[in-house]
């Protein structure tokens, strides 16, 4: 036998060992910080319901969780808590993840854990003349850019076939929007929950304009490739959890709008009102990668992420625990 | 009626169960009915929102006049399957209308999109097409996938339908299984139990255990049965407790009248040996009387009548008269121990019946009374053209002792006149004696049979006194009796002798 035959002989059975420990689980590596208590970034909006549920229910400490909710203001914010190692786990909206991919950050999407097409509104100001969407032309509408709130106000401006060029459009930010609008620096505001009810609540004369359910707004959960390393098993139980809480909320409505009024500080006719907008339900489909596909294109062409690099958003999907916790709601086929 | 009640109960709860049961499969049916043509409908809209979304994609690249009028088709077809689908199906209404509401987005988008011309190489979209476009791609294609979702969760509803038919069939089933065996384990404990009992109880009654008892738990038939029963056994055991009771008395009664009749056989055994005691002594008396008290009578008759023959000529009249009383007085004394005797000796003989022919006796009595019947210019009569049967020199002493009396016993100056019929009938022979002589008064019918009964003094009609005793003491010992008829023409005896069996037949 040649030298280097023996050579190959000898890597092949050493590759054919360590096949064998990886296959048995003998050579995986320890779960990453399985004892310590896992972070999760919640924006505080109805969107984050089934999270809030499965903590109220106990669902995550039953499934073996130790999971820590740390609240944020909007999804992005969430997101950037996760990008900077504060937390393991985010909840947020399409467009901050398609800003971030665009921008070369790797992150994995778990699931969709909810959606609502109106959960983006356009609050007006009174005495801004507003009274339907083709009176925003030549007025101020202020938005939260790099949000959903943003892809929804260009996605209404082409639906009511007005040019955004038409529409003075600049930044707002969150805890600007009272002021904001009762300054009148702005007639009109793209925001979504929870800063649409506050600014209604507390600008004399605001009003929403009719919804109308152009963005579908999916709700996502993600984390960071690396504070997914090892695991899968606490995604898993997690997504478990998410799971049962979804059915919480589907047959036993009252409690889990107990819940959330007592976790957003909301009345009961707020939370009735707004009850019908949103959808709870584990998914990983087709549309979320066509939603978040059309917005990435959207992003581009607007030209809003500079330098914006080529991604495969399929990439980002990272449905394994959704195949083991919730088969039947992977619908992917690409 | 209680178990016809109680039945009628459970058929009807049966019944009612069964109906229950029926109702619900037939609610679950319906039900799953329905999904399937809610499915049917969804899977035709989804078909559509799935062409849609194609043409939507050739659209974008090809811009296609044919695509295009297809795709507004489908979505008018779309929008009526929906219709259909909230109508069968209000309980997802409020998400079909949000599907119709992004179904009506995605028109309106496209209606904007109608411009759009041929896409491909070469051929540059606005940044508003492909962005009308994209919206119009993500509208169907979310609608699409909230048509699979409400689809999955419909499959999922009529597959718990489903489950639910089954589960009401399947307990429909059982119920009425066990309907069905309440009813029969009801039957069983209601009938079959009681009877089941009351047999049991019948027979450890009849075998003796009169405590035993019926269970009478219930107040219907069965128990009705069963407390007649018990009653009836009530009854029964009270009486065998009295009949028990009288018999232990009457145990008693025959112990005490078995010890009675032991004391009085001891005491008759006493008597007996003081009789056969007294027989003995009467057989010696007897043997004396006739023995030892004749022998000097014959000798002083003997010696009386020798005197008188051979000292007759030295006797002067008085001295014949004193032999002639002594002689007579011992001839007398002769007669009544002959008599007495004869008497004495019926005791000891044993009667062995043989045929007598009545007529020859009669002659044999007839010479034998010759002299008795010369001397008293007697006429004796019979017709006795018959057999009889008995002890032959017995009933011929009963024969000679009736005619010897009739003779004696006549009428003064009146020459007796003696008939001896004999008679017959299919049980008795009957010998008759009639006299024409003195007769008897009917107070001294039964006392002339006495021992020693003298109706007159000896001077006037002689006799010892025992000729009718011994007469009716031979005829009773041939079991026959012996009646009297007197009036003052004269008396009529009437022997009575019954035929045996044997004779009968002759």
């Amino acid at each position: 036998m040649k030298p280097n035959t023996l050579l190959k002989s000898y890597r092949f059975v050493a590759k054919f060992i360590l096949a064998i420990i990886a296959i048995s689980g003998l050579g995986s590596a320890p779960p990453v910080a399985a004892a310590e208590d896992l972070r999760i970034g919640v924006s505080r909006a109805p969107l984050s319901l089934p999270i809030y549920v499965a903590e109220a229910e106990g669902y995550f400490a039953a499934e073996g969780v130790r999971l820590r909710i740390v609240d944020c203001s909007t999804g992005r914010v969430c997101l950037g808590k996760m990008l900077g190692g504060d937390v393991e786990l985010s909840t947020v909206a399409n467009s901050p993840l398609v800003f971030a991919s665009l921008e070369g950050i790797k992150f994995a999407i778990l699931a969709s854990i909810s959606s609502s097409a109106s959960n983006a509104k356009l609050v007006v100001r009174a005495g801004a003349g507003i009274a339907n969407p083709k009176d925003l032309i030549g007025k101020k509408v202020g938005v939260f850019t790099g949000t959903t709130a943003q892809y929804f106000l260009d996605s209404y401006l082409l639906f009511y076939d007005i040019d955004p060029a038409q529409v003075a459009i600049s930044t707002v930010k969150p805890e600007e929007v009272v002021e904001a609008l009762r300054s009148a620096r702005f007639d009109a505001l793209a925001i979504f929950a929870p800063f649409t009810d506050e600014v209604l609540e507390k600008v004399v004369g605001a009003k929403a304009l009719p919804a109308v359910r152009i963005v579908p707004g999916a709700f996502n959960l993600v984390s960071t490739p690396k504070a997914l390393i090892g695991r899968d098993r606490e995604i898993e139980a997690i997504l478990r959890a998410l799971k049962r809480a979804n059915t919480v909320i589907r047959n036993n409505p009252e409690r889990a709008k107990t819940i959330l009024m007592s976790r957003l500080q909301r009345s009961r006719s707020n939370v009735e009102s707004i009850w019908r907008e949103y959808q709870y339900q584990l998914s990983m489909d087709q549309s979320l990668l066509a939603s978040l596909e059309s917005e990435a294109r959207w992003a581009v062409r607007g030209g809003f992420v500079p330098n914006a690099q080529k991604v495969n958003l399929l990439d980002y999907l990272y449905p394994g625990p959704m195949q083991k916790v919730a088969p039947e709601f992977v619908t992917l086929f690409r | 009626m209680r178990i016809r009640s109680e039945l009628v109960g459970l058929v009807s709860a049966c019944i009612v169960l069964c109906g229950g049961s029926v109702g619900l499969v037939l609610t679950y049916a319906n039900q799953v009915v329905s999904m399937n043509n809610v499915l049917a409908h969804m899977r035709g809209a989804t078909r559509d929102i799935t062409s849609q979304l194609a043409l939507t994609q050739e659209i974008s690249h090809y811009g296609s006049q044919r695509a295009t009028t297809q795709w507004k088709s489908l979505h008018d077809g779309l929008r009526k399957k929906l219709d259909v689908i909230a109508i069968e199906f209000p309980k997802r209404d409020w998400e079909l209308s949000e599907i119709q509401e992004t179904i009506g987005v995605a028109r309106q988008i496209f209606d904007q999109l109608q411009t759009v011309g041929p896409s491909g190489p070469g051929v540059t979209r606005s940044k508003r097409e492909e962005f009308l476009i994209d919206l119009l791609t993500i509208q169907i294609q979310g609608a699409a996938e909230d048509f699979y979702r409400i689809s999955d969760q419909v499959a999922v509803e009529r597959a718990a339908a489903q489950h639910r038919m089954v589960l009401a069939s399947i307990a429909g089933s059982v119920s009425l299984l066990l309907f069905s065996i309440a009813i029969a384990l009801s039957l069983r404990r209601r009938v079959l139990g009681p009877i089941a009992n009351l047999k049991s109880v019948t027979r450890e009654f009849g075998a003796g255990s009169l405590d035993k008892r019926a269970t009478a738990f219930r107040d219907d038939e069965m128990g009705n049965l069963a407390g007649q029963f018990n009653l009836m056994a009530d009854r029964l055991q009270k009486q065998a407790e009295e009949l028990k009771s009288a018999n232990d008395g009457l145990e008693e009664k025959i112990a005490q009248r078995t010890d009675d009749l032991q004391r009085t056989t001891d005491e008759m055994k006493l008597v007996l040996v003081e009789l056969q005691a007294r027989t003995l002594a009467q057989e010696r008396l007897i043997h004396i009387l006739s023995h030892d008290l004749r022998e000097p009578l014959n000798g002083i008759l003997n010696f009386t009548r020798m005197i008188t023959v051979t000292q007759g000529d030295r006797l002067d009249g008085d001295g014949h008269k004193q032999f002639a009383f002594v002689t007579r007085a011992a001839a007398r004394m002769k007669t009544l121990l002959d008599d007495l005797l004869k008497y004495v000796r019926l005791e000891k003989n044993e009667i062995t019946p043989v045929p007598i022919r009545l007529d020859q006796l009669m002659t044999e009595v007839g010479d034998d009374l010759l002299a008795l019947i010369e001397t008293n210019g007697a006429s004796l009569k019979w017709e006795a053209d018959m057999t009889i049967h008995g002890d032959r020199s017995l009933l011929r002493l009963v024969v000679e002792n009736l005619v010897s009396n009739a003779i004696k016993f006549h009428k003064p100056g009146v020459a007796p006149k003696v008939f001896v019929q004999g008679t017959e009938t299919e049980t008795e022979s009957v010998i008759c004696v009639s006299d024409n002589g003195i007769g008897v008064p009917p107070a001294d019918f039964e006392r002339i049979f006495e021992l020693f009964a003298r109706l007159h003094l000896r001077e006037k009609f002689e006799g010892t006194g025992l000729g009718l005793a011994i007469v009716k003491r031979i005829v009773e010992m041939h079991g026959g009796s012996i009646g009297i008829s007197s009036s003052e023409a004269g008396s009529r005896f009437a022997v009575h002798l019954p035929k045996l069996a044997q004779q009968a037949g002759e």
